[in-house]
């Protein structure tokens, strides 16, 4: 019995080893042409950047002539500056998340429910998310406009309300209004990937649950909440990924201002590179900021395993 | 400790009528048993008892009073999914627990309650594992314990043995039939095996198109099918069913069709002629009820042996003449010889013998 039983194993290892060696070649070599085109547009300047960091260089192009240097990571982590706009990265993310996450869930949550025309609704709710980025900046930017647009012709209609506020020069105003245009973009994604997740959660668990004595509440804190549980840390990580580097919209409609208000890492190492030139102290920030976004996408290669083996 | 009673019960579903104006009196502590082919209304049956599917007709009792418009959760009912409908998140503990908790029962009384259910279905070592962690045959024990855990009015069960091997299945079973005795809970099960229905409950309500054929007895229903769809549905192999006409032959009347040469005893035919006069009529035996008997040929039934399957413990011989076919179970010994073609009889009891309309499938109940 043992006997046969380790002899199976054996000829199956053997099989498997066999199909393996066959095509092994194959997918390596599809893959090829991505991996060169990957090498030479994203990881060697990748690394030249990396070692431009830790030089004096104010020029790009000289970095292996210079000397080694811890200089720019110490002014870039002693400057507040940084410190401020990590703070405004920050806030811009997490609105973001925060916002398009409880749009998403209930938007998802009506869209499962069947009514009239559910399919039209289902897909006029991408529109957002196809919109390309610099469109839905100069649409809002418009809306935005505190003589003409939409927004505050809006505001007129509501009773005792005469502020008319000047929303991208407001320093108060500016972050919310951005992080607004942002949620409105990406909730679309938020509500496709939780809709998915939300109809793969099987009627019966509901209808256990409604038996064992659960009320709508309980039923989606015991029932939905943990059954969207994996697909909620991917979109939190994905928005928080996207929130992190997102360059577009702050730098078409206030270019980091009004006094800095919106002046998030990714614009400020823009502004540091080409506009001050600062080579070494844009590079210095930009790896770490490099740094965050593989934690974080780490972070979201686990969760993705974890999924797939759960 | 409860009953049910269903009145005209009807469920509709976009013109197409699921569940047909049925009626069945559910008695304290019964094991009733829903069986059918498949789409025949057994589960929505079951569903609207739930309280899951809203009826579009008729009345559902429960305990005496009437439950349409009660939700689920207010029924105190149990209910053991197919899939068995485990909180994946949950470990077997908590699983087992949560209706407790959601009837905020005291921390003590759950733990205290949670190990009584555990032991009883062996799932103590279990107890923190999630569903995932488990074998099919556990998530089904869990499932069970889930319904049990808080002795409902009424145990429902939807096909919830489907997904076992052929072997656990046979267990498990057992398993259930025993602990409904030895608790006494009304339960309602639903399947499409007649083995299992045959095996489990006290009455069996026998569904097809949205109707009841026939609530009875596991023995009335294999000895005195209601229509032909019973006599056919329930047994394996069925009920030979065979065409034939009433027809005279030295001095007394037969039964007579392809095969089929059969008398007709006088006081039966009192009952039989009126109903199908002159007409066809089809004659209903069990393959168990007749025996090959060589002398039989003008007073049973023959024909020429076309298919024969050894079960090692029985043999089941199929038998064709012209229209008409029926099966025989025999011993393997007296199945032996027997090849393909031969021309074989049989002498049929006449006690076994069936009655029913060739035009409606209604059985003709004769003394």
């Amino acid at each position: 019995m043992a006997l046969t039983q380790t002899s199976a194993r054996v000829a199956g290892v053997r099989t498997v080893h066999y199909a393996d060696s066959q095509d092994r070649w194959l997918p390596a070599v599809m893959v090829l042409p991505f991996l060169l085109a990957i090498t030479a547009l994203v990881i060697i300047p990748l690394l030249w950047g990396i070692r431009i960091s830790f030089t004096n260089s104010r020029i790009i192009g000289r970095a292996f002539t210079e000397a080694f240097t811890l200089a720019n990571y110490q002014s870039v982590l002693t400057d507040p500056d940084t410190w401020h706009s990590l703070y405004v990265t920050a806030v811009f993310s997490l609105g973001t998340v925060i916002g398009s996450i409880a749009l998403g869930l209930v938007t998802a949550l009506v869209l499962t429910r069947a009514f009239p025309g559910r399919g039209i609704v289902r897909t006029l709710i991408i529109l957002p998310w196809a919109v390309p980025h610099v469109v839905a900046a100069l649409i809002w930017q418009w809306m935005y406009n505190p003589n003409y647009g939409v927004v505050n012709y809006a505001i007129g209609w509501i009773p005792f309300v005469t502020s008319q506020p000047n929303w991208l020069s407001d320093p108060n105003l500016a972050l919310p209004a951005i992080i607004i245009l942002n949620i409105w973009k990406t909730y679309p994604f938020a509500t496709l990937v939780l809709l998915a997740g939300l109809q793969s959660i099987p009627d019966e668990l509901y209808e256990a649950s409604e038996i064992d004595g659960a009320g709508p509440v309980r039923r989606f804190l015991d029932i939905t909440l943990p059954g969207l549980k994996h697909v909620l840390a991917i979109v939190v990580l994905l928005l928080t990924i996207w929130s992190f580097g997102n360059f577009v919209f702050i730098f078409l409609m206030t270019q980091g201002g009004p006094a800095g208000a919106t002046n998030t890492l990714v614009v400020k190492v823009y502004f540091e590179a080409f506009r001050f030139f600062r080579a070494g102290p844009a590079f210095a920030m930009g790896s770490l900021l490099l740094l965050v976004a593989v934690l974080l996408t780490l972070a979201y290669a686990f969760i993705v395993r974890r999924g797939k083996d759960a | 400790m409860s009953t049910a009673r269903l009145e005209q019960l009807s469920k509709q579903y976009d013109g197409h009528l699921a569940v047909d104006r049925i009626n069945l009196d559910i008695a304290d502590g019964e094991f009733v048993v829903f069986v059918g082919p498949s789409g025949c209304g057994k589960s929505t049956t079951l569903r609207m008892i739930a309280g899951l599917e809203r009826a579009t007709g008729g009345e559902i009792w429960i305990d005496g009073k009437p439950a349409n418009h009660v939700s689920p959760r207010d029924r105190d009912i149990a209910m053991v999914f197919q899939n068995y409908a485990l909180y994946p998140h949950m470990t077997v503990a908590q699983n087992l627990s949560y209706a407790l908790r959601l009837r905020n029962w005291s921390r003590a009384d759950i733990d205290r309650r949670v190990t009584e259910v555990a032991r009883s279905l062996d799932l103590a070592p279990l107890l923190h594992r999630k569903p995932s962690q488990l074998s099919g045959g556990q998530r089904q024990r869990v499932a069970l314990g889930r319904a049990i855990i808080r002795e409902p009015k009424l145990f429902l069960m939807d096909e919830p043995l489907s997904n076992l091997d052929a072997k656990l299945r046979v267990q498990t079973r057992a398993e259930i039939t025993r602990l409904q005795r030895s608790l006494g809970i009304t339960t309602i099960y639903v399947t499409h095996d007649q083995t299992e229905a045959m095996t489990m409950g006290n009455k069996i309500v026998v569904m097809n198109g949205g109707r009841i054929q026939q609530a009875d007895t596991p023995q009335q229903l294999y000895q005195h099918p209601a229509n032909t769809f019973v006599a056919q549905f329930i047994g394996t192999p069925p009920m030979n069913l065979l065409r034939c006409r009433l027809e005279p032959q030295d001095g007394a009347i037969v039964a007579r069709g392809a095969g089929v040469n059969i008398p007709i005893r006088l006081e039966s035919l009192t009952v039989l002629r009126p109903k199908i006069r002159d007409g066809e009529f089809l004659i209903g035996f069990r393959p168990e009820d007749i025996v090959m008997d060589p002398g039989a040929a003008g007073n049973g039934v023959t024909g020429s042996a076309d298919v024969i399957e050894g079960l090692g413990h029985e043999s089941l011989v199929s038998v064709k003449e012209g229209e008409n076919a029926f099966i025989a179970r025999m011993s393997p010994e007296n199945a032996a010889p027997i090849r393909l073609g031969d021309r074989l009889s049989f002498s049929v009891n006449p006690d076994r013998l069936r009655f029913f309309s060739a035009e409606s499938g209604e059985a003709i109940r004769v003394p």
